[in-house]
């Protein structure tokens, strides 16, 4: 009945303790990143004020626009993986019985669940120097010297890809298992193959899924610290290691805010992006 | 006393009004229906007794005591929802007894009401069982024993049977009507079915858009409604624009959009013109043109013929005149080989004919 | 397996490609957990030997103890707050009007769209402010921003398909609303509940960067972790990672077997 719908505005009271927690540890410390972000920083000695020198330098230093495009690229790379990866499961998933499905959802799930730092050391254990891969190479006599696993692009990328595959492959099967089966059913009764009914028919609908999944591992990797510092040692650079060296070590914060703005701007263009390219593939 | 009183009691939401000026009361003892399509503020109205709605104008009784602005637990108010509103996680038993723990009764008390409660509603051997477990009617009843378990001044009942199949819903309605007397409880019944209302209820409430059209015994609505739109909510009827072409000493003959009725002539009628209703049972069908006393006879021809088991439905077109619904019931072997097309007569009694008061 | 999805071979294909891929995720984590139960002073796989030296020593550092102990008063006490904090928020957003709520329930689960990174450094710039930093005072609140709206989303979710007419009914039996959420709808959405605090726990358990902002001296467990990883890799260090993967992954388990992630019953119908 319609007596129930208008609701009664003083259960926004029950609101308030949480929305006083967010003012208190995030819309504030954000309002002051945005602030420090236009301080000017001079001999360790911070200024408020409206100042653009923090964008200039970071614009210009050379060093961090190169080290933010790395990122951008690295949180690509990370993205590509995850539903190259990622789709033929989520595929899997929807053809399974239930029984099957729940396995599978498990072992999607569960790293969702499971400590990052200790993903990475299972995977120092694995590609390290004296990891098991290089270990048993030398054991066996192919190589010599150990193989070159860890501490670049490669060891980092494949660390991530492990934690975040199941952000991509939960959009994608919800998108996949969204689609009614008789479609597909159709297209084939029309006399298309199994390919075809696949490439026009199972693929276009299932793209609102690939936007929000490889939206959803761009934003997680543009914002990954541990893994680059554990997996990548000093080799692989990635702006949140910049934003946290230039507070921690540097004890910058107008520069540090200025970045971490950099990254917020960048994770707003994409998602502005992205909600275009859903409308277009009409999701 | 009137166990329930409403007194002008008005509900808007925003600048509509859902109830509209209402007054009305339940005698103990009493079955009112309120009747009515859905958003006429029949809900509306039981959820303001229940308490769950606050009037914006008027008083609310309960038991000779005001409770406009009392909250629903401290009304005395016994509800049944229409999809039962059973706690899922709790057993038959648990679900009866909830009332009585939130009342504070003694646990030696609780345990022989309940079980009282459950052998009036025949579920005594089901106390353990989880709702889940129950079929619509035991849910049915669980609903009502938990109801009625705390015996209230009132038991509300929100179109209790919306959800059960047509079979067990006539059923219940018997069992719970039955129920009703035995425990002589004042009942508030919300329905929009009014074979429900007519069959259930001491008296009816007819609601509309907000306001009271009429109210009176199943008969009495049934019969002598008082508007086109009750006529035409209670059961089919024949409704016709009539004016009066002559006048004797006990009838009055009507021109009813060029058939001519006669009609008693303790019916008044104002002005010229009004609205007859023929309910389509009271009119004979009949296969050669027979006078009786009493009755008009007209000749027309079948338009259409609806087969419907226990009774048959006609359309049959009156010469120069409208057409006119017929139900027949089908007592003989349904040899009426009333096909379209074929000419028959009709034979309409004076008493059929009923004027609605403007 | 249902019909019609064309000839074997693909399908084959697939289910040899996802197979590989749940090995990939899996594989890591399995020669973590046996490296653990090694008995030599290095890692290496498979050990020669096994037992249980290095949790022996996990067990028996302070350091370990100390960081365990921390990371588990702080889980702790988030779980219940976060779930208080989010439960509330989630009756205001679904018992208030429908004008507004959208807004409000974005409002609610902000923090989550926020990189961490950016949280921690905003978290630790208040806290630098106020003094608080590498106290309880700034890890808890900290913690909180990041696990209440997992209990808004899994709270909300529930109460979505709670009926309201139960909460309803227990009123007109006498309970007053307090006592009709306490003994009618907080009941029936316990799986919401408890969804919410697992994730809240885990969550909180886990943190690492934040925390990496906040904390000086004070070691959490993920914190002393990295740090020793930095530092070396000992076989230690699987055996507390092991541990820690014993506790989420049975907590986790919970979760999906009881159904509570992602609709439970309804998507693996």
């Amino acid at each position: 009945m319609s007596q129930t719908q208008g609701g009664n505005s003083k259960a926004w009271w029950l609101l308030s303790p949480g929305v006083g927690l967010y003012i208190l540890t995030f819309f504030i410390p954000l309002a002051m990143l945005l602030v420090l972000s236009f301080a000017k920083f001079e001999n360790s000695v911070t200024t408020i004020g409206f100042f653009f020198d923090n964008y200039v330098k970071i614009m210009t230093d050379g060093i961090t626009l190169t080290i933010f495009y790395r990122t951008v690229q690295l949180a690509l790379m990370i993205t590509v993986s995850c539903l190259v990866l990622g789709y033929p499961v989520a595929v899997l998933m929807r053809r399974s019985g239930p029984r099957a499905r729940l396995w599978l959802l498990f072992f999607i799930v569960s790293p969702l669940l499971t400590s990052i730092i200790v993903r990475n050391v299972a995977w120092v254990l694995i590609l390290g120097r004296s990891g098991i891969i290089n270990d048993t190479l030398i054991d066996w006599g192919w190589i010599s010297t150990p193989l070159p696993l860890m501490y670049n692009t490669f060891g980092v990328v494949l660390a991530v890809v492990h934690v975040y595959l199941s952000f991509m492959v939960l959009p994608l099967f919800g998108a996949l298992i969204a689609i009614d089966s008789s479609i597909e059913e159709a297209a084939s009764s029309l006399g298309a193959s199994p390919l075809r009914v696949f490439l026009t028919v199972t693929l276009p609908l299932s793209l609102p899924g690939v936007t929000a999944g490889c939206t959803l591992v761009f934003i997680l990797s543009m914002g990954i610290y541990l893994t680059p510092v554990i997996m990548g040692g000093n080799f692989v650079l990635t702006l949140p290691m910049l934003i946290t060296d230039s507070v921690r070590n540097l004890y910058n914060w107008p520069v540090a805010s200025a970045m971490a703005l950099m990254l917020l701007a960048a994770i707003g263009a994409m998602v502005l992006l992205s909600a275009r390219v859903q409308k277009m593939v009409g999701g | 006393m009137s166990t329930v009183e409403l007194r002008k009691v008005e509900k808007r939401y925003g600048s509509v009004a859902a109830v509209h000026s209402l007054d009305l009361a339940i005698e103990p003892g009493e079955f009112v229906t309120l009747l009515g399509p859905s958003g006429c503020g029949k809900s509306t109205t039981l959820r303001m007794v229940a308490g769950f709605v606050q009037p914006n104008a008027g008083t609310i009784e309960i038991g000779g005591k005001d409770v406009t602005g009392i909250p629903p637990h401290r009304r005395e108010v016994g509800l049944v929802f229409q999809n039962y509103a059973l706690f899922p996680h709790m057993s038959v038993y648990k679900n009866v007894e909830f009332g009585l723990k939130m009342r504070g009764v003694d646990p030696s008390e609780r345990r022989s009401r309940v079980e009282e409660a459950l052998g009036l509603v025949k579920l005594g051997d089901y106390s353990e069982r989880m709702p889940a477990q129950l079929s619509g009617g035991q849910q049915q009843r669980v609903a009502l024993a938990r109801a009625l378990v705390i015996r209230p001044n009132v038991l509300l009942l929100d179109e209790p049977f919306g959800a059960l199949d047509k079979q067990l819903r006539d059923h219940m309605r018997i069992e719970l009507r039955d129920l009703q007397r035995k425990l002589n409880i004042s009942t508030m019944f919300v329905t929009h079915d009014q074979d429900e209302a007519l069959s259930m209820s001491d008296r009816i409430v007819v609601m509309s858009e907000g306001t009271v059209c009429q109210v009176g015994g199943p008969n009495a609505i049934y019969e002598k409604p008082n508007s086109r739109f009750v006529a035409d909510f209670m059961g089919r009827s024949n409704l016709f624009e009539a004016r009066q072409v002559d006048e004797s000493n006990d009838a009055r003959t009507l021109d009813a959009e060029g058939l001519l009725l006669n009609a008693d002539k303790t019916q008044e009628l104002n002005g010229g013109n009004a609205i007859v209703m023929v309910r389509p049972e009271k009119i004979e069908l009949l296969e050669s043109e027979t006078n009786r006393d009493g009755s008009v006879t007209v000749g027309g021809k079948i338009m259409s013929s609806v087969y419907l088991g226990s009774t048959v439905q006609y359309e049959v077109k009156v010469e120069d005149g409208p057409t006119v619904l017929v139900v027949r019931q089908n007592v003989e072997d349904g040899s009426i080989s009333a096909q379209p097309g074929s000419p028959v007569f009709l034979s309409i009694p004076h008493n059929a004919v009923y004027i609605i008061p403007q | 397996m249902r019909e019609g999805y064309g000839s074997p071979w693909p399908h084959r294909a697939l289910v040899v490609f996802s197979l590989l891929v749940i090995f990939f995720l899996v594989a890591p984590l399995a020669i973590l957990v046996i490296q653990s139960f090694t008995n030599e002073s290095y890692l290496s796989f498979p050990p020669p030997s096994f037992g249980f030296r290095w949790y022996r020593e996990v067990f028996t550092s302070s350091d370990w103890r100390d960081a365990v102990g921390l990371s588990v008063l702080i889980a702790i006490l988030v779980t219940p707050l976060s779930l208080i904090l989010g439960t509330l928020a989630a009756f205001g957003l679904d018992r208030g009007p429908m004008r507004g709520r959208q807004s409000l329930y974005a409002v609610m689960i902000s923090p989550m769209v926020l990189p961490h990174i950016v949280l921690g450094l905003g978290i630790f710039r208040i806290a630098l402010q106020l003094n608080i930093e590498d106290t309880l005072l700034a890890f808890v609140p900290a913690h909180l921003t990041i696990t209440v709206p997992f209990v808004v989303i899994s709270v909300g979710a529930s109460l979505q398909t709670f009926n309201v007419t139960l909460e309803e009914a227990a009123m007109s039996l006498g309970a007053s609303r307090w006592r009709a959420v306490w003994h009618i709808t907080l009941p029936v959405i316990r799986p919401g509940l408890i969804a919410g605090a697992i994730f809240s726990f885990i969550i909180s358990f886990d943190e690492f960067i934040i925390t990496f902002f906040l904390a000086t001296y004070e070691q959490t467990l993920p914190l002393e972790m990295f740090s020793t990883l930095m530092f070396q890799v000992k076989p230690s260090i699987a055996a507390i990672s092991t541990l820690t993967l014993a506790v989420t992954a049975a907590l986790t388990a919970m979760l999906m077997f009881r159904g509570q992630i992602l609709g439970g019953g309804r998507i693996v119908k």
